[in-house]
């Protein structure tokens, strides 16, 4: 049950979005700034779920409020303005992990045929500042088991274990059901104990 | 022996899904507004090129070309079709009486 003073921030939360989307709409740069410091943390902490380094998630929020921005027009308020951002941001993550594993194997295509061996398309270093010292290796060996994951399946959890949204909202941005959602974390978190338990087992 | 090695696995992984919850919330630079608005003001040039009246005058200058080009095609196609053997065989006279000046 939603608490009457939730309701209200909520509440004022949505119009607060529909007054930025009508200003960015006419291309206001003051929403935009109000628009930036609402969402970046929530974009910023997506993208490094996705991507696991500072610098690579920083530069993404930063073409994920671009994109915003030029394409607010084909907002048509379907859904919540946090959605479609997180959407963009999904989205974005998952081509940038496409593109670094297409990369990954023209390099080694290339290193076959002995061309330009010093080149590596590794994923960069681990480096995610909001993990504690001490949690570093725990955490770099999850986070190399979600890379493992299923696109739609890393979605699901990243969006529901870091960003902590609920199932309803990672329907409506991935576009499916709440069942297929469940599923999928389900499926994430299952798979996830297999890769781990595999990992230690050819450590030992 | 296996059954403790196997519970010690579980828990180990059971303790690396859980570190998701110590994971705090990260912040992006300070200066991630200012680097988001200035990568959104394009650079002079890139402004200029990518401008409807830098487009426009391109095509247009690109028009007159055109419109040069043909018309010297055109020109060098009609001096060439016209016959080069015209000789004048008769002579012109000199009509002195609508000459108007006086010898």
């Amino acid at each position: 049950m939603i608490h009457e003073q939730d309701f209200k921030s909520v509440r004022k939360s949505l119009q607060q979005d529909t007054e930025l989307v009508e200003g960015l709409k006419k291309g206001n740069k003051d929403c935009f700034t109000v628009l930036i410091k609402k969402y970046q943390s929530n974009v910023y902490n997506t993208a490094l779920g996705f991507l696991q380094n500072s610098e690579d998630a920083e530069d993404l929020a930063q073409e994920v409020f671009i994109q915003v921005f030029q394409s607010v027009h084909s907002f048509k308020g379907d859904s919540k303005l946090s959605t479609w951002i997180y959407r963009i941001t999904v989205r974005r993550s998952i081509d940038v992990l496409r593109s670094r594993k297409t990369q990954k194997r023209f390099a080694s295509v290339k290193s076959l045929f002995g061309l330009n061996n010093e080149l590596r398309f590794d994923s960069p270093d681990f480096n995610h500042p909001g993990v504690l010292m001490e949690n570093r290796e725990r955490a770099a060996t999850l986070f190399k088991a979600i890379n493992r994951l299923s696109d739609n399946q890393k979605a699901a959890f990243i969006l529901h274990k870091l960003e902590g949204q609920r199932h309803q909202e990672i329907a409506e941005i991935l576009k499916i059901s709440v069942a297929s959602v469940e599923s999928l974390i389900f499926r994430a978190k299952t798979n996830l104990k297999k890769i781990i338990e595999t990992h230690y087992k050819g450590i030992l | 022996m296996s059954d403790i090695r196997n519970n010690y696995e579980e828990s180990r992984t059971d303790k690396i899904l859980t570190s998701l919850d110590d994971i705090k919330r990260a912040h992006p630079s300070p200066y991630f507004i200012s680097k988001v608005l200035n990568r959104m003001q394009p650079d002079d040039d890139t402004y200029i090129y990518s401008s409807l009246w830098f487009k426009l005058s391109l095509a247009s200058v690109a028009v007159i070309i055109l419109i040069n080009i043909y018309t010297i095609v055109a020109n060098i196609k009609v001096v060439s079709e016209e016959d080069p053997k015209v000789t004048f065989t008769e002579e012109y006279e000199f009509d002195k009486s609508q000459d108007d000046f006086n010898y």
